[in-house]
């Protein structure tokens, strides 16, 4: 005999198990879920406050009136892409439905964090080249003021040195973070990817 | 959420129990992992039950939701002490049945069984419930042909782990 047909036997008549009564049902109902969906869905909220805490607290240096004209363009196209960042985020998180086929629903999570992982891109690029660009001005202004003629190469490289670290650092957080909730997931899916290519072949 | 709607859950979660449980026990070798992926199943069944709209059976939808869970949304938790395993055996089966050449194969099959990986085991689960290959497939979101071949080759991949191990 087969050695699944064996188990199939034993399959059937298998009713060694705990029995969970009402009672213990009822509670269950009401215990807070730890699945990986609620967690993606508390990370990508934290990320989404904490951009927007972010462009909002921005320190405003004094421009004189053109530079403040471009800087309120960049504002209003920076707030739409945060908005339809959210927009997008929150239309494929409730598309997220556990009754959906294995695959429909890994791909649905997947999309659904892609739109995360791609709002703190936009953070990180965002803040480095406002951090990068407001720095070098910094250093090039006070240069200026002390009437320093020779171009303070040093400094500027020492800041593009930290401001390396600091988003390399940033990057190597959440890719730990991310790594580990979305493991198990990835590789089902790419399980599942593989066993349609691979039997297509 | 409406207390009729939770009464009627819960019983017929009482009633389909064992539908959760043989596929924790497919996913998880020791009780309280057991009881933490039961645990996680019970409560994304109870998010979507008001989207349930008896278009297929209770277990139908049950099982198809507690795959999900076991496979794409439950974090397996790192445990400290290692906790009572199952016990693979014959014990519900009547005395005059009982076989223990037949309970050690067991043994050895609902080990290799634990050895494939999450996707593979949601095929055995289905093999084992005799779902035909056209809801297989549905289930899992890939052709029939695919389901198909798959099978063949799970049933292969067992075959030789056991003759690896002198079982069946």
């Amino acid at each position: 005999m087969d050695g699944l047909d064996l188990l199939k036997q034993h399959w059937d008549k298998d009713q060694n198990f705990p029995k969970i009564d009402k009672e213990e049902i009822r509670r269950m109902l009401h215990k807070s879920s730890s699945s990986i969906v609620k967690w993606i869905f508390i990370i990508s909220i934290i990320e989404l406050i904490l951009g927007t805490l972010f462009s909002l607290s921005m320190p405003r240096a004094p421009f004189n009136e053109t530079e403040t004209i471009v800087l309120n363009i960049v504002s209003v196209m920076f707030y739409l892409v945060i908005l339809y960042f959210i927009t997008r985020f929150f239309t494929l998180y409730r598309k997220i439905k556990v009754n959906d086929s294995v695959k429909q629903l890994m791909e649905n999570i997947i999309r659904t964090r892609r739109v995360g992982q791609s709002y703190i891109k936009f953070n990180i690029i965002i803040f480095t080249l406002a951090f990068m660009s407001g720095g070098i001005y910094g250093i090039l202004e006070s240069a200026n003021k002390d009437g320093d003629p020779v171009l303070p190469t040093f400094a500027i490289a020492v800041f593009l040195c930290i401001t390396a670290l600091f988003v390399a650092l940033l990057i190597f957080f959440y890719r730990l973070i991310y790594g580990r909730l979305l493991r198990k997931l990835k590789k089902n899916y790419e399980e599942l990817i593989e066993l349609e290519d691979g039997i297509k072949e | 959420m409406n207390p009729h709607l939770e009464i009627e859950f819960v019983e017929l979660l009482e009633e389909n129990q064992n539908i959760l449980h043989k596929i924790c026990k497919l996913y998880t070798a020791d009780m309280e992992s057991h009881k933490d992926l039961f645990q996680e199943m019970v409560i994304q069944l109870w998010h979507s039950y008001p989207k349930f709209k008896g278009d297929s059976k209770f277990s139908t939808w049950a099982y198809r939701v507690s795959l999900n869970t076991a496979i794409s949304l439950y974090r397996t938790k790192k445990r400290s002490i290692t906790t009572v395993d199952w016990e693979d055996s014959l014990h519900n089966i009547r005395y005059e049945e009982y076989d223990p050449q037949q309970e050690e194969q067991l043994k050895l099959l609902y080990a290799a069984v634990r050895q494939l990986d999450d996707i593979e085991k949601a095929l055995v689960y289905m093999y084992l419930e005799e779902k035909d290959y056209t809801e297989i497939a549905e289930t899992l979101g890939i052709s029939e042909g695919n389901a198909r071949v798959k099978m063949n080759r799970i049933k292969t991949k067992i075959r030789n782990m056991l003759h690896e191990k002198g079982g069946v």
